[in-house]
């Protein structure tokens, strides 16, 4: 616990991103397991188990828990926006797919693109501050 | 003399189902017309697609109503559905949307229930009126006829499934709601499109049924000169009921056959395109089909 206080102090910002990603898909897992869908749930527990690993240990294995997460973030985000162009190429007409590509879920999809690219970032200095 | 008194019992039992059917037929003239924005709804509106959210809300608001009218009480299921890829959820949100349901009561003591439903969306900028505001039509005057019946052994529940375009997910959300009840389900009996019939043989395909509901469905269709042919077409709402375990029949024109709207999912799916009177000879047929396993 005091490691992870230190490392809070320590890198704030990198801490602020993770925190905010991992408690966004946490809250969508949990969203899905209240109406029958496991996956999600249990990806996101996966997750914050190893980056509560990676906070608890000052080693090269953090630094590439933070940096997979990132990398994972900017995959999600890009993922998203590709299907977007890839029903408007197509003209898919489903009210439910249309409804994934509304203005706030556009930035919703950028956002997390950036906050992937900021831990990627931020994860170098975690591993120099940590050693 | 004996002549002239069967001729004038032929002309008033004649005039007597005519006007029945011509009086059905206004019904459901008024009803679809609604649906597919051929007629202002009570509220002044005109529901011109069933594809939007809003559209569906106006559709919802408007079944609520004519369920009210008939001396009902609506029930609005509102529910959230994963998408049909547990990965699809990490991308996507889940699907929303809302059922319209009543009860009709046994008039006997009874836990046993009839489910009668179809779905009431239809495809974005498609005014839907074959597909599906006449199985909705049907379902609704079949209940407001059984409603004058004095004897139904079993409750039936009238129900109106949203997102049957997204992959069925209004009634997969309703049979996961009735496998949570302690309700006696006998049978679920779903329409989806009752309003074409090119070659004027009033036929109708039967998807799916129990061995029981198939004896029922071919019986009265025997008694009624009605046609019938079976398929294992599983792509509209029955399917979801049977995935769960339900004794289901999916009911509509001959689809299989091709003998079927070929304006489905199309801007030019219009009320100007459902045969009236063959949706009404479908009406009664599945009214006494309903008489039949009410008895």
């Amino acid at each position: 616990m005091r490691q992870i206080k230190e490392n809070i102090s320590v890198l704030p910002l990198l801490s602020l991103a993770l925190v905010i990603s991992i408690l966004a898909f946490l809250y969508k897992g949990i969203s899905y397991l209240l109406i029958g869908s496991s996956i999600p749930f249990l990806i996101g527990l996966i997750m914050l188990a190893l980056i509560v690993y990676g906070y608890n240990h000052r080693n090269r294995r953090s630094r590439r828990i933070f940096r997979f997460w990132g990398w994972m973030l900017v995959f999600w985000g890009t993922v998203r926006l590709l299907m977007e162009l890839m029903f408007i190429l197509t003209s898919i007409t489903e009210e439910h797919i249309q409804n994934q590509f509304t203005i706030g879920q556009k930035l919703l999809s950028i956002s997390f693109i950036l906050i992937g690219i900021f831990i990627i970032r931020k994860a170098q200095f975690y591993r120099e501050v940590s050693v | 003399m004996k002549l002239k008194l069967l001729l004038l019992i032929s002309i008033c039992a004649f005039s007597q189902i005519h006007g029945q059917n011509a009086s059905l037929v206004k019904e459901q003239q008024l009803f679809i017309g609604m649906l597919s924005g051929k007629y202002q709804t009570p509220n002044g509106e005109y529901i011109l697609a069933r594809g939007s959210a809003e559209e569906r809300e106006m559709a919802k608001e408007l079944l609520v109503d004519q369920i009210a009218d008939i001396g009902l009480e609506p029930k609005v299921h509102s529910y959230r559905m994963p998408n049909l890829n547990p990965f699809i959820d990490l991308l996507f949100s889940p699907f929303k949307g809302a059922n319209v349901y009543a009860v009709l009561p046994a008039t006997t003591e009874s836990n046993e229930y009839v489910v009668l439903g179809a779905h009431y969306d239809s495809e974005v900028e498609c005014p839907g009126a074959i597909d599906n505001a006449t199985g909705s039509a049907l379902i609704f005057s079949v209940v407001k006829h059984l409603k004058s019946s004095k004897n139904r052994s079993k409750n039936v529940i009238l129900v109106f499934f949203d997102q049957e375009e997204e992959e069925l997910v209004g009634s997969r959300a309703y049979a996961k709601f009735l496998k949570g009840k302690d309700w006696d389900i006998h049978s679920v009996h779903t329409f989806d499109m009752v309003g074409w019939d090119g070659d004027g043989n009033k036929e109708m395909e039967l998807e799916l049924p129990t061995p029981y509901l198939e004896d029922v469905y071919q019986n009265k269709a025997d008694e009624l000169g009605i046609p019938l042919y079976v398929t294992s077409i599983t792509s509209t709402d029955h399917h979801s009921f049977r995935q769960l375990g339900f004794p289901a029949i999916g009911v509509n024109e001959a689809y299989g056959k091709r003998d079927s709207s070929p304006y489905k999912d199309t801007p030019e799916d219009t009320y100007e395109t459902v045969n009236f009177d063959y949706l009404a000879g479908s009406t009664l047929y599945v009214l006494e089909v309903m008489k039949e396993i009410l008895k």
